[in-house]
């Protein structure tokens, strides 16, 4: 019955973010969030390389179109590597969604640095269009409450993260791969 | 440590094909190591698994468990409260842990999730590579460290073939040292080249693979 009901649903897309990416002053996104044309859910991570293969595949396999993981440039890790390991990984688990028959482009990395809130929905939606290519989710979903009820989640404030102080950088987004 | 890696899905999903309740167990020892049957790899197997069989049009239920052994019977017991529960259980463990739990769940359907293939080392972050055949008649006092029965590709005990490349690489590999070149080289390093020119005697195979399945024995240990 999930799959019948889907039909009407919008997209789900789960951003899944390095901390260390977004703006300092940026309001973060975190939890659900309800924007045009899709639902989104938004998850920040001390670094991009803290993702492990099975947390994507895990929220695909519970229903989530697709998972966008958004990491820091290249070269510009807080912890050296992180970034090049997380891509790699994410690289991994596209080849398994592949074999697996649900398509790797469920899951995508994309780059960025003193992201504001705006670039984070920005990078969703970008997402929408290639999940859309594969279609719904044969997995079908598990409804949320937020979803039933259509309503825009307010984004909680960021937390108090301590920080390097850096240089501010006009907010950049770099697209890296699909 | 025993090396294995995953077994095509498609294979997997042929053997599920009909089940509705799977447990993917993992071992955190050997396999887990080698990334191919610990705790990661069991989680990022599951739902991969109920992804394929989805597209498939069939829905599975699976749980997932990781015990430290799969090879040791106090661990495989760990399993026995999920049995209950499903009706096949894939094993991510090594062909030693995979009989060991179809031994203790004799009704149920036990599928190797891996496919077991040597005694390696890590030579580098992702890289393992043999480094033991289990030959039962170990030489490695003779060849100064060096296994020429799992290392070299013809498990020659005498010397090289007439392959190796100048570099020292093996002629089936290019990327692969001649373990009769690193012999040499170890044995002149040392000052002791002259003593590769003791020929070996045939090796005693009878202490590995013939006989049957290899049995060792302690009275002093048994009940």
């Amino acid at each position: 019955m999930k799959d019948a009901n889907r039909s009407g649903n919008m997209p789900r897309i789960v951003v899944v973010y390095c901390r260390n990416a977004v703006s300092s002053a940026a309001e973060m996104l975190e939890g659900p969030y309800t924007a045009k044309g899709f639902n989104a859910f938004f998850a920040a991570l001390p670094c991009s390389s803290k993702i492990e293969p099975s947390y994507p595949l895990k929220m695909i396999a519970d229903g989530t179109d697709g998972v966008l993981v958004v990491a820091c440039p290249e070269g510009r890790c807080r912890n050296l590597v992180g970034n090049v390991r997380a891509e790699k990984r994410i690289n991994y688990v596209r080849s398994l969604l592949d074999k697996a028959g649900m398509g790797a482009d469920r899951l995508a990395l994309e780059r960025g640095e003193n992201l504001m809130e705006k670039d984070l929905l920005v990078l969703a939606q970008r997402r929408l269009g290639p999940v859309q290519m594969l279609g719904p989710n044969p997995m079908g979903r598990v409804t949320r409450s937020h979803e039933d009820e259509g309503k825009k989640v307010k984004p909680r404030p960021a937390r108090a993260v301590p920080r390097v102080k850096a240089g501010r950088r006009p907010s950049a987004i770099r697209k890296k791969g699909k | 440590m025993i090396i294995a890696e995953w077994k095509p899905l498609p294979e997997l999903v042929d053997k599920l094909r009909g089940h509705t309740n799977v447990l993917v167990a993992g071992c955190a020892t050997c396999v887990a190591e080698c990334a191919a049957g610990g705790e990661r790899e069991v989680e990022t197997l599951a739902p991969l698994l109920q992804m394929a069989l989805k597209k498939e049009g069939h829905t599975i239920t699976v749980r997932t468990r990781t015990v430290e052994r799969q090879c040791e019977w106090e661990f495989v017991e760990e399993l026995a409260e999920l049995v209950p529960h499903v009706d096949a259980i894939v094993s991510l463990a090594c062909g030693i842990g995979i009989q060991a739990v179809a031994e203790r769940f004799p009704d149920l359907a036990v599928y190797p999730g891996v496919n077991t293939t040597a005694l390696a080392i890590r030579q580098e972050p992702g890289m393992w590579i043999a480094r033991c055949a289990a030959c039962g008649d170990c030489v490695l006092g003779e060849t100064f460290g060096l296994c020429p029965v799992a290392r070299c590709a013809k498990s020659l005990s005498n010397g090289p073939c007439g392959g190796t490349r100048k570099e020292g690489k093996c002629e089936i590999d290019e990327n692969l040292d001649c373990v009769w070149f690193q012999i040499y080289e170890r044995a002149k390093s040392r000052g002791k080249v002259k003593q590769l020119l003791n020929v070996r005697k045939p090796k005693n195979w009878s202490n590995s693979g013939h006989g049957g399945p290899k049995r060792v024995v302690r009275e002093d240990l048994r009940p």
